[in-house]
C-alpha cells in the first residue's frame, strides 16, 4: 500500500505538470490593468521644439598610415604626397653578378591600377618622384614628419618619367640608377646609399586626387601597384623582377576650412565635426525607442569622390573641449545618404545621456574611411538662418503613464 | 528517508516551474490572499478557526497547536488553475506552487504547551496580459505586455497553552517578507527600428506582527445533545501593522537595465480578525463554521489609500468524516472532506465589488498511525462579466503531507 501511495505522488506531480498547459497571454483584463502602468510614447523634434544645439568642426592629426587605400594628388586647399618602401628579394647569384658590375638594370617601371577619384577627372593630374634620404615607418608619420625637414630628406631631383595616365591604371619609367643604387644596397650596404625609398608629390598644376590600393588593402594580384625591372646579366640573359610595395603611406598637407558657421569633414587632413544637442528638458526616466539624427549636406561647398563618400561616422564625445573619447567611442555609430540627408539611429546614445550614465558632452562627426580619402563633405550647422537645414534629432521616448 | 527524498523531489520540482499568468485581478494590492496552506483546510472551505491540531498544523490560529499530540511536519503543494473569462474572450492559465511548510513540537501534553514554526504564503501576484498595437504617430506596431509576479510569505513562531475551563490560548510572532515585481514592456519586430523595451518595479517587503487565538473548551457538555461529542468556539485576531517597502523602478533600454528610481516607504497591512465554530457529531462528522474579516479598506501604501480595494470578509462552512473505528481496513481510515464559502474578496473594481463562491473538497490516505497525505480540490468563480470585468474560474488542486512522531520520536527499548 505504501508504495501505491508513492507512485500516487508521483502521479499527482506528473499530473501537476502536465496540466500546467497554459494558453499564451490573452488581452483579456487589459482594460483593467491600471492607467499608471500603462506605457505611452512621446515625440521629441530638435526642429519643431527649437532645442539648444552647438556646431563646430576642428582638425584631428591622423596617422594614415594603416589606411587600406593611399592617394596622391592635390587641390585648391590640400596636398596628398605619397611614400613608397621597396625591398626587392634579390636571389645571392644574381647578388655576386650585381657586386662584380656584370648585372644592371636596364628598365625600371611602375603601374599603379586606380581604385579611387576625387575631383573632376578632366582636370591635371601629373607628378614626380624623389628618392628619400631619410629612414620613416609609416607607424607614426604624420604631416609634421614630412613638412619636418631636419627629420625627413629626400633629394630634389626628380626620378620618374613617361607618365602614362589612363582611366584604371596609371604607368611611368623610373630612373635605372635609382633601382641600381637598390639592388646595389641590398648586395652589398657599403656599396651604395641606404634605400629609403620614394616620395611621390603632386605637381603644381595638379588640381585631384588619385588612390590605389595600400599594402593594408589586401594582396590580390589585381588592383595592387607594383615596380617592374628588368636586369641584364652576363649572356645576354635578363630577369624581369616584379615587385610589390613593402610599406607605404600618403600624407596630406593643406590648410584648415574657412571659417563657417557649417560642419566640414575632411579625410586624411583630418578634419572633423562636433555636434551637440541640449537635452536637458527630457524626463531622465525615459526610455529612447528610436533616436534619429539627420545632417543636411551643403553639397555646393563639398567634393565627393569615387566611390561616393555617403557614410559618416558618428562618435561620442567624453570631453567636448579636449574632444577626447569616451570609454565607448570604439562602439560609432553610421549616418547613411539616403534622399539628400545623411541620417542615422543614435538611440543608444540618446539613452546614455538621458540616463545619465555618460555626460552628454555632444558627439564627433567624422567621414567613415577618413583615412583613406581626401573628401570634403560640409553640412549645415546649427546657426543656419533656414532651420529646417540644421541638424535634426527626432526622438520617439516612452514613459510610464 | 525514502519519503524524505520525495518531500525534497517535490519542492524543488514545485517551487520554479509554473508561473504563467493568472488572475488580472492580483495587480491590486499584495494580490490575491492565500488563506490555507494545508489540504486539509482548503477542503475545509479554507479556515476552521476552532479546528484543535491534533493530528495537523495551521498557520491561521496558535491556539489550535493546544492538541498537537506528536511531533509533526508538514508541507503543501497548490496548483491553481484559473479560466479567465470576459464578455467576449477567455484564457486558462495555471501556477503551481509551494504551500508552505510547518514543524510543530508538543512540549508538555496536560499544559498544551507547544512550539510550532514554519514559512506559510500570504499572498499572490500573478498576471500576464498582452495587447497589441497597430502603427501609430509615426511608431511601429508593437506588442505591449504587462506582468506581475511575487506575493509575501509569512515566516511564523509561536507557542501555545491550555487555559482553565479547557480553553486554549495561542500567540505567534509573525514576519513578513516577500517580492511583487511588475513588467510593462513593448516589444517591436524584429524589423523595425524601434527598440523594444520595458519599465519594470520591484517592491521588496518586510515587517512584523502577531497573532493571537483562543479556542474555548467543549461545551457539547452543558447542551446535553446526546450525539454532539464537541463544540467549540475559537477567535483569531492579528493587529494592524506596517511592512517596510522599498520600491526600486527599473527601465530596460538598448543600453541594459538601468536604475531608475528607488524609494522606501510603509504599507499597512490591516487587522485580520476571524471567528469560528466546529461541532463534532458522534465521534465520525466534524463540522466547521467560520468568518473572516480584515478591512482591506485600511489598507495604505506610503499612507496613501489604495484604489481597487475595500473590506474583506469570507463566511466558511466545512465538513469532515473519520471513521473512528480501529478497523485494519485501509479505506476506513480514508477521511473525507467537504466545504462551502462565500466571499466577499478585498478588489472593487469601478464600484463593483468582486465576490467569490466556493466548493471544497477532499481526502485524506493514511500513511500510517498519525501520517497522512491530503488532497483537497476547490471550484471558485469570482467577479462579473458585466462592465470590462472578468470573471475568475479558480480550480485548485492541494496536495500535503502531514508526517508526525516517525522522524521526531525516539522508539522505547
Amino acid at each position: 500500500m505504501i508504495n501505491l501511495l508513492r507512485y500516487s505522488i508521483f502521479l499527482v506531480c506528473l499530473a501537476f505538470l502536465l496540466s500546467s498547459c497554459n494558453q499564451d497571454p490573452s488581452t483579456s483584463g487589459y482594460n483593467l490593468i491600471p492607467n499608471k502602468d500603462l506605457l505611452n510614447f512621446k515625440q521629441f523634434d530638435s526642429y519643431t521644439q527649437g532645442i539648444g544645439q552647438k556646431t563646430s568642426f576642428y582638425t584631428q592629426k591622423v596617422l594614415t598610415g594603416s589606411a587600406d587605400r593611399v592617394l596622391l594628388g592635390r587641390n585648391s586647399y590640400s596636398e596628398a604626397d605619397l611614400l613608397y618602401f621597396f625591398n626587392p628579394y634579390i636571389p645571392d647569384s644574381i647578388k655576386t653578378y650585381i657586386n662584380s658590375g656584370q648585372a644592371n638594370v636596364i628598365r625600371a617601371w611602375m603601374t599603379m591600377p586606380t581604385i579611387y577619384y576625387s575631383g573632376n577627372k578632366s582636370l591635371p593630374f601629373s607628378f614626380s618622384a624623389y628618392q628619400i634620404r631619410s629612414p620613416w615607418n609609416v607607424i607614426g608619420f604624420d604631416r609634421d614628419s614630412l613638412l619636418n625637414t631636419g627629420y625627413f630628406t629626400y633629394d630634389n631631383t626628380n626620378v620618374v618619367n613617361s607618365i602614362s595616365i589612363v582611366d584604371t591604371v596609371i604607368s611611368f619609367n623610373i630612373q635605372n640608377s635609382v633601382i641600381t643604387q637598390w639592388i646595389k644596397w641590398i648586395s652589398d650596404s657599403t656599396s651604395a646609399p641606404k634605400n629609403y625609398g620614394l616620395l611621390f608629390k603632386p605637381t603644381p598644376s595638379t588640381n585631384r586626387y588619385i588612390g590605389f590600393r595600400a599594402t593594408n588593402g589586401g594582396t590580390a594580384d589585381q588592383d595592387v601597384p607594383y615596380l617592374h625591372f628588368i636586369l641584364a646579366k652576363p649572356h645576354n640573359l635578363t630577369d624581369t623582377i616584379d615587385v610589390q610595395p613593402y610599406m607605404d603611406a600618403h600624407v596630406m598637407i593643406g590648410s584648415f576650412p574657412a571659417a563657417t558657421s557649417d560642419i566640414v569633414l575632411e579625410g586624411s587632413y583630418a578634419v572633423r565635426g562636433y555636434l551637440y544637442f541640449d537635452l536637458s528638458s527630457l524626463p531622465s526616466n525615459s526610455i529612447i525607442t528610436k533616436a534619429t539624427l539627420a545632417l543636411s549636406p551643403d553639397t555646393l561647398n563639398s567634393v565627393n569622390s569615387t566611390p561616393l563618400q555617403d557614410t559618416i561616422l558618428v562618435t561620442m564625445l567624453a570631453d567636448s573641449v579636449k574632444k577626447s573619447l569616451t570609454v565607448d567611442s570604439s562602439t560609432t555609430t553610421t549616418l547613411v545618404k539616403s534622399n539628400g540627408v545623411f541620417t542615422g539611429n543614435i538611440t543608444w546614445m540618446v539613452q546614455k545621456w538621458i540616463n545619465k550614465s555618460i555626460a552628454n558632452e555632444g558627439v564627433m562627426l567624422n567621414l567613415w574611411d577618413e583615412l583613406a580619402t581626401s573628401v570634403k563633405l560640409q553640412f549645415f550647422g546649427s546657426s543656419n538662418k533656414n532651420k529646417a537645414l540644421r541638424p535634426r534629432l527626432n526622438l520617439v521616448y516612452m514613459q510610464r503613464n | 528517508m525514502k519519503i524524505t527524498k520525495i518531500t525534497l523531489h517535490l519542492f524543488l520540482i514545485a517551487l520554479p516551474l509554473f508561473a504563467n499568468g493568472g488572475s488580472i485581478y492580483t495587480r491590486f494590492g499584495i494580490g490575491d490572499l492565500r488563506l490555507s496552506s494545508s489540504s486539509r483546510r482548503l477542503s475545509m472551505g479554507e479556515l476552521g478557526i476552532a479546528l484543535g491540531d491534533n493530528d495537523y498544523l495551521n498557520a491561521l490560529n496558535p491556539a489550535g497547536w493546544t492538541y498537537l499530540g506528536q511531533t509533526r511536519v508538514e508541507t503543501s503543494f497548490l496548483y491553481n488553475g484559473n479560466l479567465m473569462q470576459s464578455s467576449s474572450s477567455s484564457v486558462f492559465h495555471s501556477n503551481t506552487f509551494f504551500d508552505g511548510v510547518m514543524f510543530g513540537f508538543p512540549l508538555d501534553h496536560n499544559l498544551g504547551f507547544s512550539l510550532v514554526f514554519g514559512l506559510v504564503p500570504v499572498s499572490n501576484v500573478e498576471y500576464d496580459v498582452v495587447q497589441n498595437y497597430t502603427a501609430s504617430g509615426g511608431v511601429d506596431p508593437y506588442t505591449g505586455e504587462y506582468t506581475g509576479t511575487g506575493g509575501i510569505s509569512k515566516f511564523f513562531i509561536g507557542t501555545s497553552y491550555k487555559l482553565p475551563l479547557d480553553f486554549s490560548l495561542g500567540l505567534s510572532y509573525d514576519y513578513y517578507l516577500g517580492e511583487i515585481d511588475s513588467k510593462s514592456a513593448i516589444t517591436f519586430s524584429d524589423t523595425s527600428a524601434y527598440t523594444s523595451s520595458s519599465f519594470q518595479r520591484k517592491l521588496t517587503y518586510h515587517g512584523m506582527s502577531a497573532t493571537a487565538g483562543l479556542i474555548t473548551g467543549n461545551l457539547s457538555q452543558y447542551l446535553g445533545i446526546k450525539n454532539l461529542k464537541d463544540l467549540r468556539f475559537g477567535m483569531i485576531y492579528s493587529p494592524s501593522f506596517g511592512m517596510n517597502t522599498d520600491s526600486l523602478d527599473n527601465s530596460v533600454s538598448i543600453i541594459g537595465t538601468n536604475a531608475n528610481a528607488t524609494r522606501s516607504y510603509k504599507t499597512k497591512m490591516p487587522y485580520k480578525f476571524g471567528v469560528g465554530s466546529v461541532i463534532k457529531w458522534t465521534d465520525e462528522y466534524t463540522f466547521t463554521l467560520d468568518y473572516l474579516y480584515q478591512p482591506f479598506s485600511q489598507y495604505r501604501e506610503d499612507g496613501l489609500p489604495v484604489a481597487f480595494m475595500r473590506d474583506f470578509s469570507k463566511y466558511s462552512l466545512g465538513f469532515e468524516y473519520r471513521d473512528d473505528t480501529r478497523s485494519d481496513s485501509f479505506w476506513d481510515h480514508v477521511m473525507l472532506r467537504a466545504g462551502l464559502s462565500y466571499e466577499n474578496s478585498q478588489y472593487i473594481v469601478d464600484g463593483t465589488g468582486l465576490n467569490q463562491f466556493s466548493v471544497y473538497t477532499g481526502f485524506s490516505m493514511p500513511l500510517s498511525y498519525g501520517n497522512t497525505i491530503d488532497f483537497g480540490f476547490q471550484y471558485g468563480k469570482r467577479g462579473a462579466k458585466e462592465n470590462g470585468l472578468l470573471v475568475d474560474n479558480f480550480f485548485r488542486f492541494s496536495f500535503s503531507i502531514s508526517l508526525g512522531d516517525i522522524w521526531f520520536v525516539r522508539s522505547e527499548r
